[in-house]
């Protein structure tokens, strides 16, 4: 998908996938990035994929 | 657990301490000081662990507070360098088309926990970190394993939120790239 005013690239959800770990995301992202993971398993994957990374860095060393 | 028993799981966990230290810090000999800070802390303390927790869980804490110590301090242990303006990062760009398309699809990973309850998934994810470049690798681990704030981190390291966020990407994205190469997607698993 190319981006546009609605439409998100993959590249892009992924750097808002990332940016969402770090903070709440403004709510026309959010959506824009909310729409794209309904119709793309890709990124649906990368965004358990990037949980799971945080999950296991909550736990390094311990 | 009686004193003694402590002081042996102490020097059981120095070399794990060491590894992650090391992954946090890039540099053998702070992080040596840290670890040593966090074991003579840790022995001095030890009448106040009460086995509520797994030692290793309460020694782990220990050395974060000590790293924090460390970067509050300041001084160059906390050297992290912006990514220069435009700079590129192949291994990222690689992964996409022009068009913004995934060039292979990513692979299922399955059930987290199968993973995560699995002593040799923290060995490869400890390696993955380790190939990370120095400045993507202490930055991540201070998000994710010390779990300061990104707007802090950038503040204290003097980096705009922008460089700061496309930085956290990079690591995020090249450390998801080795743990499926080297993990989910290894055939010996």
């Amino acid at each position: 998908m190319k981006n546009g005013w609605i439409r998100v690239s993959c590249n892009h959800a992924h750097e808002l996938l990332s940016e969402r770990m770090d903070k709440p995301l403004p709510r026309d992202r959010a959506w824009r990035l909310w729409l794209h993971l309904r119709f793309c398993d890709a990124c649906s994957r990368v965004e358990r994929q990037l949980e799971l990374m945080r999950s296991a860095m909550r736990r390094l060393g311990s | 657990m009686d004193a003694a028993a402590i002081d042996r799981a102490l020097a059981e966990l120095r070399p794990g301490l060491l590894r992650i230290a090391r992954l946090q810090l890039r540099n053998d000999a702070w992080a040596e000081d840290v670890v040593s800070e966090t074991l003579i802390a840790a022995l001095e303390g030890r009448e106040r662990f009460g086995g509520q927790s797994q030692i290793k869980t309460w020694v782990v804490g220990i050395l974060k507070h000590k790293i924090i110590d460390h970067f509050r301090r300041g001084g160059r242990e906390v050297s992290v360098e912006g990514l220069a303006e435009d700079s590129g990062d192949d291994a990222v760009e690689a992964l996409f088309h022009a068009d913004g398309h995934r060039v292979s699809r990513p692979l299922e990973w399955g059930d987290p926990e199968a993973s995560l309850s699995q002593v040799q998934f923290f060995d490869v994810l400890q390696a993955c970190i380790d190939q990370l470049p120095d400045s993507l690798g202490r930055i991540f681990m201070m998000r994710e394993w010390l779990e300061i704030e990104t707007p802090e981190i950038c503040k204290e390291l003097g980096i705009s939120a922008t460089n700061c966020g496309v930085m956290m990407f990079r690591a995020r994205m090249r450390l998801r790239e080795c743990l499926e190469m080297n993990w989910f997607g290894a055939a010996s698993r």
